[in-house]
This record gives C-alpha cells, structure tokens and sequence, in this order.
C-alpha cells in the first residue's frame, strides 16, 4: 500500500471508530445522572470510549495488512491501553475545559465566540493525546507514540471546534457528538499517518509482485519480514520468501540489514550478503520481491 | 448641625433603607471533579447595610438548578486578609464642578470636584493592605483617562491630577449609564473581590447621538452583569444637590452601598467600611447534581424569610462530552454497523491496477518527479532501445550526461536482457554490461531510474522459474 493510500486507509479507519464510539458515548451520557459523581463518569465514559479508539487503531495494521493475525493481536493491548488512556484522558480534558472555561466564564464579551470552543477543543485535545499514544504503547514504538501524540492533539482540537460550531448549527448536542467523533477519528488516524510519513526517516519501497508500489515506513527499533504475516512486513504473495527472512535495526542514524540465516539468501544490489548497511537507493532482494530502500534526510 | 446629619447618613441610614440581603460573592467549581462539591462564597447584610456576623449554618437554603442540596461544609469570617480590587470612577462632568449645592461657583476650593479628588486621595491613603489594588478612570461625554488596576496606588494619583475640567459644554455631559456598563465590563474579568467606586453629583445626563457611544447599554443589564460577576459598586453622591436616588439604586442593585457626602472627611472610614463588607464572607460547599448543564444556577436563601432573601449565582459545568439526547434511541446502533461494514471493505478490498505486461517505469528523475505511465514492452526480437534521442522507443529528455542509445533490452519469450551501450547505466546500483533482467531491477541511466517489471503473471506463474541465474 502507498503511503497516500495508507493515510487514507488510516483515516477511514478512524472514522468508522468515530461512528462506533458514537452510539456508546450516546448511552453513556444519556445515562449521566445514575452516576453518583462527575469523576466516576468521566472514567466510565472516557475508558468506554477509549477502548474503542484503542481497539480501532490497534486493530488498523492488521486491516492495512490484510492479516488477521495482526487484526486479533492489536485488540486486546487496544483495550487495555485504551481503557486506561481514553479514563485518564477524560479526565484530564474534563479538568482542562471546567479550568479554562470558568476562567472564560467570567469574560462575557469572549465566553461563547471563543472561550467555549477554545476550551472544549483543548479539552478535547487532552482526550486526544491519550487515546493517539495508545497504538504507540501498544506497539511499543516511541516514534508512533510521539505521532499518536501530535496526532491526538491535533484531532482531539479540531474534533473538539467542530463540535461546538456543529452545535450551533444543530443544538440537539448528539448530531455535534456524532460529527466531532467521527471527525476526532478521522483527524487521529490522518494525522497519524501523515505525521507517521513526516517523522519517519526511512522505508522500504516495493518494486514488483502483488503489492508492487507498496511503502513500508520503518518506525521501529527492529523491523522483521518475512511471509509470515506475524512479521512487521508481512510478504504472503511472494516465493522464495522465508517465515522470518531478515530485520532490519536502527543503530544511531543508520539501518543495518541482517539476513535471518536464509536458505535462498538475501541480496543488496545484487550481492549476497549476511549483514549489511543500508544506504539510500539500495536495491533488496528477498525471494521474489525488490525493494528499494529510502533514507530521508 | 450639618456635620451630624452626615454622619448620621453615612454611619447608619445608608440611603435608601436597606432590607437584609445575601450577596454571592464567587461560585467556585475547582473542586467539582474532585470530591463532585461546588464551593460558594457569600455575605449576609442586615437591615443597616452591615454584614451579619453570626449566621447559622441551618437558616440556609441551597438550591442547584431548583433543586436542594445539602450543605456539607460552612464557615464563617473567611479571607479577612486578602486583598480587593477597587476601581475608581469619577465623573468629570461640567457640573463637578458647581459648588455642593448645585451654584456655579469658580472657587476651587468649593467645588464638588475638589472634594471628590481629596476624597479619593484619603480613599487612596487607607489602603494598607499588600494584595489590594487599584485602577481609575474618569468620564464626561466621553470615557476619559483610564489607569488598569495595580498595586501602585501612586498612579492613580498621578492619573487623577490629570484630570481636567471639560473645555466646552460638548465635552460636559455625564455618560454616567455607559460609565457604569464601561467599568463593570473592565473589571469583570478579574479574579477575586471587585469593588467600582464610583464619585458622581448623579445624574445621567447623555449627550444625543453621541458618536462615542453609539451603542447604548441598559442600566440595568449593566447591574445584572456586575452582580453576575462579582462587582460590587460603592456609589459617593457629592453635594446635598446630587441626585443621590438615583446612585443609591445603582449601588443597591450591584450589592454595594450608597454615600452622600459634602465633607471629604467624612469618608475616612469608608475603606474599613467597604473592607469589612467585602471580605467579612461566609463560605459553604455542596454537593453538584449530576445533571448535564454547561452552567448551573445556584440560589442561596434564608428560609422562611419573607420577603424571601436570596441571591442567584453561576457557574460553569459543561461534560467534555456535552449534553445528552432529550431521548436515546438503540437506532443510534445503526452506526456501529455501518463502521463494521467499512472495516470489512477497507479489510478486504484493495483497488489497484494489477501490472500484466512487462513494463518499464520511471522511478524517480531530474526531468520528471511524477511517474510516467508505464512503457510496455510487446514483441519478441525488437529491441527497446532507451537513450536521449529523440527516435528512441524510450526518450529521457534533457539529460547530457545520458547517450543517444545508452541501453537497450531485447525479449525472447520469458527473458528479457539489457545491454548497456554506456558506463553511465547501472542495474541495482551496479555498472553492467549486459544482465537477464528481474522483476524490480532498478535501471539508472543518468539521473534517470527506471524500474522493470515483467508483470504479475509471468512472475508469478511457476515456481520453477525461482531458481535465478547468479550474477
């Protein structure tokens, strides 16, 4: 999958975590006066929530890599992260919007124009930092939990905006919730993916086969492929390709290839080789499949 | 005999009568998420305009949105020490400067103005307290200086011998409405006890059409909106001519007091006055509703008072999440059907062109930074010839370091080989002369990189062809 196609497939997927958030949020806030206190459902609501988010994304690499070992493995780290991080999240962004709001509260002039929404959205904000660092823990890589961060951040703001602009517009506040969540996923699964792209500084880019044009960021300390599709690259269609065929490992500013002991070899420019540095524009060859390897700078 | 009647006004008949009142002072929700409790600051004035110093804890009522709560915490006598904002506002009007009894007069010495400046000098020299700050500012037709509150008395001071009598009668008028609604709007932004004093002869005398306030505010949304937050305005009637009704309604109406003077003196104890009322507050906490508001409406009263008095404030308490639905519907669910069904698209479903023919691609190039669509390579003994000549089957324009017919690939059946012409071409990075191309080789011919791909089906065809010839 492209890069591009991969945002996109990232943004769709928050959407459709938006939309199943959205009915549960619904129930949960209808519910809201059975809760004895504001904290006890700020983390009902906030951990309900973040285990979809956390679920959702985590499931997001097995969709994009059509495997369903990913898909079973990225649930259940979702939900656990999820819960935690979507509680404290909520938490925390219903501290922030009571804070700055109170403090908008007594600025007449500003209170609804700005205040309001700048304090929502920051509220938001907050929910989103939580819930986009999910998939980074999750997967354990601290790149994707600093995209997750800014990502969230940024979803979280403007999901937020939206809400409070929707609702001017439809005052029955579930049409605004539906919107704002399903914009929140959008935003963090966008801007995940187009952070993801912006801060990664190396990939892997196919030249032939099945997934011919496919890109693979690698954001990880150690990056393993091979035709299992427990690996990170996951080559199904390919022969000649082993279970676990080579990693690649980020050692300070360079990517070092190992070959996993293969019986038909790995080769960088058409050299066999064990173990290798890798330098930007290098051809590699694993089975059937060539790939080119990028190095941004 | 003058002198008595003063201090009669000023010490126990606070014009007009004053009935007992509870004053919100601050409504604070920073605990809210914490312990669920709201904190609400208030006073409680007697008859007299002086506050109650011994208020029991069951002669008050709590109410939230209508509904009663419990008090869970009371006290009384709290915050003695800390400090208040006061604002001073003076009018600077034509008849500031008649005697006090409303005559023209040109004696400095007998107008109204030069009372109300030592007045505020002997305001200014009570401040002792650190936190206390002060601001001024001064109107006609027009809002005059303004000094933003600081803890630097002296410049109000300095702000106030600037003050100068208005040169002509346009500038003369007393905006005294769009005064009070100006002062209240500055300090309703600040935190803690505000306090406007407000020095006048009284009367609201607008200038028509007045091109500085070309919207009017109602005074009585002005005093709506001090009372929302927390303003408190001491009104200072100077001279027995002013219209001291009408700054005692201002005062009353905004929980402050009114004081008619003609003796400077006789506000020495004004300061104490207005500290002990202000900050002489009682304090009680309780239990939030759960209901969702982004704000709700506190009423405190004394029970079974009649007439009931009470005292409205607000505080902010929206959900992150907001309000709910007036009804919920399991329809809402729909949607989480609908998500399933796009996971499952986006799972299954993959657009994209499947490549079939043996192509050849530019990757990446200095003429073109956007792909070419693919170059496909059909008959069986033609050669592909790739070079910077314009006749050749594979054109790279505008590259001098790439030759007329740098390569060309020639197809029998399955094998397709290249033949370099130049030392300039490279397959995967390598200087070649000739090589039995792969699916993936990348061509470099100058700064040109062009990807060959024999296409899905060939490649994938048999695992017979796997064993590659090693170079």
């Amino acid at each position: 999958m492209s890069l591009v196609s991969r945002i996109v497939y990232l943004g769709l997927i928050g959407l459709a975590v938006g939309l199943i958030a959205w009915p549960l949020v619904e129930l949960v806030v209808f519910n809201q006066s059975v809760f004895p206190n504001m904290m006890v459902f700020s983390l009902v609501a906030g951990s309900i929530l973040g285990m979809v988010f956390g679920a959702g994304f985590g499931i997001s690499e097995g969709i994009i890599g059509q495997s369903v070992y990913k898909l079973v493995l990225g649930v259940p780290m979702g939900l656990l992260f999820g819960a935690i991080g979507g509680a404290l999240g909520t938490l925390g962004g219903q501290a922030v919007l009571l804070l700055l709001g109170s403090r908008f509260f007594n600025t007449p002039n500003l209170f609804y124009s700005f205040g309001f929404p700048f304090s929502r959205s920051i509220g938001w904000a907050f929910f989103g930092v939580f819930i986009g660092a999910v998939e980074g823990i999750r997967s354990r890589s601290l790149i994707r939990l600093r995209n997750g961060l800014i990502g969230g951040a940024i979803g979280g703001f403007l999901g937020g905006l939206l809400f409070e602009y929707i609702k001017l517009l439809y005052p029955e506040a579930y049409i605004a919730r539906l919107f704002g969540l399903g914009l929140l996923g959008v935003l963090i699964g966008i801007a995940y993916g187009l952070v993801e792209k912006k801060l990664s500084d190396a990939s892997l880019y196919l030249l032939n086969g099945p997934q011919k044009g496919s890109e693979f960021l690698l954001t990880r300390q150690v990056t393993t492929l091979g035709k299992s599709a427990k690996e990170e690259i996951g080559l199904t269609m390919y022969n000649d390709v082993e279970e676990k065929h080579i990693e690649i490992t980020k050692v300070k500013d360079s990517f070092i290839l190992t070959d996993a002991g293969t019986k038909t070899g790995t080769f960088v420019n058409d050299d066999q080789i064990k173990k290798r540095k890798l330098k930007d524009g290098d051809v590699l060859r694993v089975g059937d499949a060539q790939f080119q390897f990028r190095r941004k700078f | 005999m003058k002198k008595v009647v003063c201090a009669v006004i000023l010490f126990f008949v606070i014009v007009p009568c004053f009935a007992e009142k509870i004053i919100i002072s601050q409504i604070d929700n920073s605990s809210l998420l914490v312990n669920q409790n709201v904190q609400v600051y208030f006073s409680f004035i007697d008859d007299q305009g002086y506050p109650v110093e011994n208020l029991n804890k069951d002669k008050l009522r709590v109410f939230e949105n209508g509904v009663n709560r419990n008090i869970v915490e009371f006290k009384s006598k709290i915050n003695v020490n800390q400090g208040i904002k006061l604002f001073i506002v003076l009018d600077n009007s034509g008849s500031m400067y008649d005697d006090a009894s409303g005559n023209a007069t040109e004696d400095v010495q007998a107008q109204r103005m030069t009372y109300a400046k030592k007045a505020i000098l002997s305001l200014l020299s009570q401040i002792k307290n650190p936190h206390d700050k002060t601001g001024f500012m001064s109107f006609n037709t027009s809002i005059g200086t303004i000094e933003e509150l600081s803890s630097d008395n002296v410049r109000v001071e300095l702000s106030l011998e600037n003050v100068k009598r208005p040169l002509t009668p346009e500038q003369s008028y007393t905006e005294l409405n769009e005064a009070v609604y100006f002062s209240v709007n500055r300090v309703s932004e600040q935190s803690g006890r505000k306090v406007i004093i407000l020095l006048s002869d009284g009367e609201n005398y607008p200038k028509k059409d007045n091109e500085e306030f070309k919207q009017r505010h109602e005074l009585s949304n002005s005093l709506e909106l001090a009372r929302k937050y927390g303003v408190s305005i001491y009104t200072i009637g100077l001279g027995l001519g002013a219209d001291n009704r009408y700054l005692a309604s201002i005062s009353e109406k905004s929980g402050g007091s009114h004081f008619q003077i003609d003796n400077p003196e006789e506000l020495d104890q004004l300061y104490s006055f207005i500290r002990n009322r202000v900050l002489n507050e009682y304090y009680l906490s309780y239990p939030a509703t759960m209901s969702s508001e982004d704000q709700k409406m506190v009423r405190i009263e004394i029970a079974g008072s009649t007439p009931v008095v009470q005292d409205e404030g607000s505080y902010f308490s929206a959900m992150v999440f907001g309000k709910p639905t007036q009804e919920f519907s399991f329809l809402l669910f729909g949607a989480i059907v609908f998500a399933l069904l796009l996971l499952a698209f986006l799972f299954f479903v993959r657009l994209k062109k499947a490549v079939k023919a043996p192509t050849v691609q530019t990757l990446s190039s200095a003429w073109s930074k956007g792909k070419a669509e693919p170059m496909t390579i059909v008959n069986d003994g033609q050669d592909m010839i790739i070079g910077n000549d314009a006749g050749a089957d594979l054109t790279i324009q505008d590259d001098n370091e790439v030759s007329m017919n740098a390569a060309k690939i020639s197809k029998k059946g399955d094998v397709f080989t290249l033949v370099a012409e130049d030392s300039s071409v490279l397959i995967n990075n390598q200087e070649v002369k000739s090589k039995v191309l792969r699916s993936g080789d990348i061509i470099t011919i100058g700064n040109t990189q062009l990807v060959f791909d024999k296409g899905m089906t060939k490649m994938m065809g048999s695992k017979t062809k796997s064993k590659r010839p090693k170079k």
